[in-house]
């Protein structure tokens, strides 16, 4: 463990963060809003002020090869260092008095959630809300590959940081180097945002506001600048936008890398892919059909509504154009089921990742031929390839892990005497880093309502989420700190 | 021009036999002196001991005049840099090499000017490729092709009870209504060639000549099912067993593959997701009940071990399995093998020098195949105006003993023979004839 170049990487990656606080601290300037203005310029001068005098401390400090041990400290503590700097704007600008509640919001930002505590977003300045936004954009393709991509001395030990961070079982390598391949990721993410942000422009939304959902969409986050969310625009082009956005976040992002270069081989052969297709296909049609004659008349609606549902829950973005809770039960439990299932890995989705539920499924179907066939040798093939038993192995420890922080979660919010459907979807939906969940944390509700102590635990379940679990219970392994 | 044989193992004997049986001229190269001076006792060729990668030793072998190439070492690559070395060299026409690692049939490299190699022979790939082509024949029998013609040799061992049992070959023949031919019987270990007052007795292993079709109609009239052959279990799951399994799955077949080594198994499973792969050792008895390994059509044995391939191919078939395949590597099993209750055996050094042979001869028409390992010869040979047999009903010619006329090719057409069928002009004669036979039959048919 090398502590002192920890703190090193972490001071680069600090000020990587707040120096995209300029954007919002420019709209601030431009718009008037002094107080954010002033919140942000403050928030930029500390954040750099320290994070210099640590590097200028620590330049004799030789950038080594990270451990991997090492990685999931780092990751971990960049996240959280991230977060706590990321919510000093809206702490100092006085938008959100409660420095816990600005905390849970910077960690829904960041991992991707969605989840707020705010009760009218539209009275929030704009400069805020576009970095409210941002966080999410950051946050989405992930910080540690950012840093990756930007910083040339992270080359080395490189992977272990983003396997750290990356969603999913493994990390796809699309180019050589790892610095390349951070940086292709970025690029594409990038890409992806100019696409959205000009197609949303076309359906009439101003510059602030595609750009603002752009963020929100494309890391599957959730977070709108309107209080209605999408459903505020009303409008089925901007829907379909969002949903075909919505599910190219929820693909693995080397599968799009491969398809732009011309190779549409490993797209046909993705068994993930598929699968989440078929997921999405199968939901959307079985809620249009119990939509149909209920809520919605027309057949259009209902698929509209079910696509951009099933897409928002299932990539975990967490965006709504209407209030499902008022849909059918039979459409609740589609979308309840939902929840559990996730992105693609490799994507800006959360949950638990349709690949590891793809790799148990076979599993289990695997242990009942070998109760059949004794000696028989079964192999467990995703897209064709073997998958390795330690993979399966990890892929089962993980569900196990996800249940059970689910419900420890779940336990500590129905102490505090939330009903189970209240207590059960706000864990899932922080875990799962989706945002809405059911009952009083629906799609027109907020987390406001909680105790801090409650916001405090979901924050870490979201940054737990996000990291894929084992990055920080890594850390709170006894251990982890031996020897 | 000759032919040089470089490596004189068990494939390259067999090669320079057959071609020295066939009048040609060949010189064989060979490091082992032992073994070299063993060649030039048995065969008569031109024996060079040397090694066959330095192009002095070639040029000795006259490998400058050569006709054909063969490297037939036990490695691979003195086969592949040999061939590769003849074919900057020198400029021989023909070039055939034996090469076991790789997987030729599939490699797009092991095209044409891979080392200036005509042929690249894969012992293990023909082996498998013989599996695959005898159960699509019904596994019921060895079964021997012939150029020229639709005709194949198959053998039925006469059990208790069998229609073939204790009766004349005349009255055999009067049984069966499709033509036919009982072209050889083994028995004790003794080759001989039927006349129509020969009695096959029981534990002969009688050998039949016919078209495809009419074999199945002969099985059908004396009782013989032919068996279908759905479920498939294979017995190691090395190269062989790998490359059989492969073949045998693309006809839509259930293939169970019995491995002992566990990484081989989780190999096979990731390459064959539709066979049962089983990881277990099948001298283990309990495996038999376990996963039912009688419940199997057939078993083919595939394993490094040969007697245990022969002994689980046995026990497999008294625990109820219809057909069995195994594979045997020491050619003098083979002769055993034959006379115990296995259907088929297939034999990779055998399997190559078809190969090879099949890729030499090509439109050859004037042949000469040594068959039941060596015991007896199958000549082909056209007739032309002046021999001594044009002209004369078959029941009038005195054949020199055990010797036999096969089958008459006229006009592309076969004719079984039969007593008053008259030889013509420009047909083509199959004649089989036991080894001692062979100077008085050669001294008959040239007058």
């Amino acid at each position: 463990m090398n502590p002192l170049l920890i703190i090193k990487i972490l001071s680069f990656l600090i000020i990587i963060v707040s120096s995209f606080m300029t954007i919002p601290a420019g709209i601030a300037l431009y718009h008037g809003e002094f107080h954010s203005f002033h919140a942000f310029a403050f928030t930029i001068s500390v954040v750099i002020l320290i994070a210099v005098t640590i590097l200028i401390l620590l330049r004799h400090k030789k950038v080594e090869i990270l451990t991997t041990r090492d990685g999931f400290l780092l990751v971990t503590f960049s996240w959280i260092s991230a977060s706590i700097i990321g919510a000093l704007p809206f702490y100092i600008s006085g938008a959100i008095p409660s420095y816990t509640d600005a905390f849970f919001e910077t960690v829904s930002g960041f991992t991707t959630t969605g989840a707020s505590i705010l009760t009218d977003i539209e009275s929030l300045p704009r400069s805020l809300l576009f970095w409210r936004s941002l966080t999410h954009w950051l946050g989405g393709m992930g910080i540690v590959v950012l840093a990756v991509a930007i910083l040339p001395m992270m080359g080395i030990g490189g992977l272990q940081l983003i396997r750290a961070e990356a969603p999913g079982p493994t990390v796809d390598r699309i180019s050589p180097r790892i610095t390349k391949t951070a940086k292709t990721l970025w690029l594409l993410y990038i890409g992806f945002t100019i696409l959205e942000t000009l197609l949303l422009m076309i359906g009439g939304m101003d510059l602030f506001d595609s750009l603002s959902h752009t963020f929100g969409t494309l890391a599957t986050g959730g977070f709108s600048t309107k209080n209605a969310s999408v459903g505020h625009y009303n409008s089925a082009y901007i829907d379909g936008v969002i949903t075909v956005f919505m599910l190219i976040a929820g693909i693995n992002f080397s599968l799009h890398y491969r398809l732009l270069t011309g190779r549409f081989k490993p797209l046909i052969r993705d068994t993930e892919l598929k699968a989440f297709l078929f997921i999405f296909i199968a939901s959307t049609t079985l809620i249009a059909l119990s939509l149909y004659g209920t809520t919605y008349q027309t057949i259009g609606e209902c698929v509209r509504f079910a696509s951009f549902q099933a897409a928002s829950i299932l990539t975990t973005t967490g965006f709504a154009t209407a209030d499902y809770e008022q849909w059918v039960p039979f459409a609740h439990t589609i979308l309840f089921i939902l929840m559990f299932v996730g992105g693609c890995s490799g994507s800006t989705g959360g949950g638990i990742k349709v690949v590891r539920l793809v790799i148990l499924l076979k599993q289990a179907l695997n242990e009942m031929k070998l109760l059949i066939h004794p000696r028989g040798v079964f192999a467990l093939k995703i897209s064709g390839n073997m998958v390795k038993k330690n993979i399966v192995y990890a892929v089962m420890g993980f569900f196990f892990l996800y249940i059970m922080i689910l419900l420890t979660v779940t336990f500590v919010i129905a102490f505090d005497g939330h009903d189970i459907t209240t207590s059960f979807t706000t864990a899932l939906a922080t875990l799962g880093n989706i945002g809405p969940g059911f009952a009083k944390v629906g799609p027109t509700k907020n987390y406001a309502f909680y105790e801090s102590y409650i916001k405090w635990v979901l924050s870490i379940a979201m940054i737990v989420g996000r990291l894929e679990l084992y990055t920080v219970l890594v850390i709170c392994m006894p251990h982890f700190w031996k020897r | 021009m000759h032919t040089v044989i470089l490596g004189a193992g068990v494939v390259g004997y067999q090669i320079a036999e057959q071609l020295i049986a066939e009048g040609k001229d060949v010189v064989i190269l060979e490091k082992n002196p032992e073994r070299a001076k063993f060649i030039s006792e048995h065969l008569d060729c031109m024996v060079i001991n040397d090694d066959g990668t330095n192009v002095s030793s070639l040029k000795r072998a006259g490998t400058k005049d050569a006709s054909i190439f063969i490297s037939v070492t036990n490695s691979d690559e003195v086969n592949m840099i040999a061939c590769g070395l003849v074919a900057s060299e020198f400029n021989v026409p023909l070039k055939i090499a034996r090469v076991r690692n790789i997987d030729y049939s599939k490699s797009k490299i092991m095209g044409k000017s891979f080392l200036g190699i005509d042929l690249i022979v894969n012992s293990e790939v023909e082996t498998a490729r013989q599996i695959a082509n005898t159960i699509a024949l019904g596994a019921d029998s060895d079964v021997m092709f012939f150029e020229n013609t639709d005709l194949q040799m198959r053998n039925i061992v006469v059990t208790r009870g069998s229609y073939f049992a204790n009766k004349t070959v005349k009255d055999i023949r009067k049984g069966i209504s499709e033509p036919f031919l009982i072209s050889g019987i083994m028995r004790n270990n003794d080759f001989l060639i039927p006349t129509g007052d020969t009695i096959v007795r029981e534990g002969d292993n009688i050998y039949l000549m016919a078209t495809q079709k009419n074999f199945t109609r002969i099985f059908i009239q004396v009782g013989k099912k032919q068996e279908k052959i759905d479920r498939i279990v294979i017995i190691g799951g090395g190269r062989v067993g790998s490359l059989a399994c492969e073949y045998l799955i693309r006809t839509g077949r259930k293939i169970t593959v019995v491995e002992t080594d566990y990484e081989r198994c989780k190999f096979l499973a990731d390459k064959f997701p539709d066979a049962l792969i089983l990881n277990a050792d099948i001298s283990d008895e309990s495996v038999f009940h376990e996963e039912e390994i009688a419940k199997h059509d057939l078993i083919v044995t595939v394993t490094d071990n040969q007697e245990l391939n022969m002994l689980i191919s046995l026990y497999a078939k008294s625990m109820g399995i219809k057909r069995s395949i195994a594979l045997v590597t020491n050619s003098s099993y083979l002769a055993i093998a034959s006379r115990l209750d296995i259907d088929v055996t297939v034999n990779p050094k055998l399997s190559t020098v078809d190969a090879i042979m099949k890729f030499i001869r090509r439109g050859n028409i004037k042949s000469l195949h040594s068959i039941f390992h060596g015991r007896a010869e199958v000549i082909e040979f056209s007739v032309d105006e002046k021999n001594p047999l044009v002209g004369k009903p078959l029941k009038e010619m005195l054949f020199p003993k055990n010797s036999i006329i096969l089958s008459v090719v006229r006009n592309n057409t076969n004719i079984l023979p039969h007593g008053n069928i008259v030889i013509e002009p420009n047909d083509l004669v199959i004649i089989i004839a036991e080894k001692t036979s062979i100077p008085d039959l050669e001294q008959f048919i040239q007058g």
